[in-house]
């Protein structure tokens, strides 16, 4: 299929999903994955403020990526955060010259075989709410095409994050903000479970935690609620 | 910036000075304490156990018990929402916001001098084990300065309470810190859950109760469990 066919299905794809009853956890991993899928991307991760002074990582497109998500935060430098704190987007599109700007995350995202890094705002009037991530394996960053491409999603993601029910007040941000950073939480928790009783990786975990929520027509969050709970049988999901 | 807020150095620092001796006595300052340690004029602290039973645990004055009450009572108001959405509920003007959201509530609240209610889940994940509640005299918002550190209270809260309600028991000294928050250690927490079989709140104080007795850090500790390089299940403690 044609890039612009696929585009135009993805925005027609998040459009029906922002007017409809939806998930945000499930929302923010389909634009991870659509990024990769869109874009000269081989990597996608989403962060957000936790509102306490730090930044968490919502999804990403693989277990490794949110693994270097994390890596930024902890070592405290790198694009995802530059770019959050100035509200601006950061390129590099060559990290192995740019070992100067951040020694640690350089090094790092170069053993795990990125090249260059898009760092997109993710931001709501003069607020910056997070940042979305995109690791190529290429040299010479996003194309100024797919750098739009990736603001627009960013923006489709931060609209979702908000709009999840009807804004009513001005306290929304921090109640949508708080329930989508507790869902990821359960989903890890979910993981967690289902690594243990399935024997799997963290990702395929998540693979197929998404794929039962899909198949079953349940939202990600539920699903992984209902994990942790106790009140799904996980042999349903682990030995499909 | 300091993530783990006021509220754990203060419980941290009463601990370690000798003037209280069981953890549990702290349990009921926890209202009086909230109020040090935030711009509000009252709080209330309220858990929820496993069968659904809501006990307040402690209030910061009569007003403070009064707004837990009367909403457990009626069974609605923003600290009901809160716990069951799993997402704070933080109401500016207590007048003008709350007759239509519960009527009730609001009904009841006329007349008592509350300008503004704010109440936090005590979470992480799907452990949800009580909700903070605070209030302002004032119908104020809070700032975002005050809103992150009634954020990183409800976070040490849920520490306090998941150990207050865990077999292990609150008693059991384990640390009320920030490492708690790290997606390897939600990740443990799953996994241990599964090895034991046990309920999501009791797979988190278990692994907590590991790191502590083994003077290792959670992280660590839940790395080595994600890694399959610790089995909770053969591991007497």
């Amino acid at each position: 299929m044609p890039r612009e066919q696929r585009l135009t299905e993805t925005f027609v794809e998040l459009a029906d999903t922002l007017v409809d009853d939806y998930d945000v956890a499930d929302l923010l991993h389909a634009l991870s994955d659509r990024c990769v899928e869109l874009l000269d991307a081989s990597a996608a991760g989403l962060l957000l403020t936790d509102q306490r002074g730090a930044l968490r990582t919502l999804a990403a497109s693989s277990e490794q990526t949110m693994l270097l998500e994390l890596f930024q935060l902890e070592a405290n430098e790198g694009p995802c955060l530059d770019c959050f704190r100035s509200g601006a987007p950061v390129v590099e599109p060559d990290l192995s010259v740019a070992t100067e700007r951040w020694p640690h995350f350089v090094d790092r995202a170069l053993r795990l075989g990125y090249r260059s890094v898009n760092a997109l705002p993710m931001r709501l009037r003069n607020e910056t709410i997070g940042a979305l991530n995109l690791f190529s394996r290429n040299p010479g960053g996003l194309s100024p095409t797919d750098v739009g491409i990736a603001q627009a999603l960013a923006n489709v993601a931060t609209i979702g994050i908000l709009q999840e029910r009807a804004i009513r007040r001005s306290e929304l941000l921090a109640e949508q903000l708080q329930a989508a950073l507790n869902s990821r939480v359960i989903i890890e928790q979910a993981k967690g479970v289902l690594a243990e009783r399935g024997g799997l990786t963290m990702d395929q975990s998540f693979a197929q935690l998404r794929r039962f929520a899909r198949s079953t027509n349940r939202r990600l969050s539920d699903t992984a609620q209902a994990v942790v709970s106790g009140v799904l049988d996980v042999s349903e999901i682990v030995e499909p | 910036m300091d993530e783990t807020g006021r509220l754990a150095h203060r419980l941290a620092g009463m601990l370690a000075d000798g003037h209280v001796t069981a953890r549990g006595e702290l349990v009921e300052q926890l209202g009086a304490l909230c109020v040090d340690v935030l711009p509000v004029d009252g709080a209330g602290v309220s858990v929820c156990d496993a069968s659904s039973r809501r006990t307040t645990v402690s209030v910061s004055d009569e007003l403070a018990a009064y707004i837990e009450e009367i909403q457990y009572t009626l069974g609605e108001g923003p600290c009901v929402e809160a716990f069951e959405a799993g997402a704070p509920v933080l109401v500016t003007d207590l007048d003008r916001d709350t007759s239509a959201r519960w009527p009730m509530f609001s009904a009841e609240m006329q007349g008592k001098g509350v300008g503004a209610l704010f109440a936090f889940p005590l979470q992480i994940g799907a452990i949800r084990v009580g909700v903070l509640d605070l209030y302002r005299l004032a119908p104020e918002a809070l700032n975002n300065t005050a809103l992150a550190e009634a954020l990183r209270t409800a976070d040490t809260l849920a520490l306090v309470v998941v150990d207050l309600l865990s077999p292990v028991g609150v008693n059991g000294g384990l640390p009320w810190d920030i490492e708690s928050h790290r997606v390897e250690v939600y990740q443990a927490t799953g996994m241990i859950m599964a090895q034991l079989n046990i309920s999501v709140d009791d797979a988190f104080v278990r692994l907590r109760a590991h790191a502590f007795a083994r003077g290792r850090r959670l992280s660590e500790v839940a790395a080595d469990v994600i890694e399959r390089r610790l089995r909770f299940d053969e591991d007497l403690q």
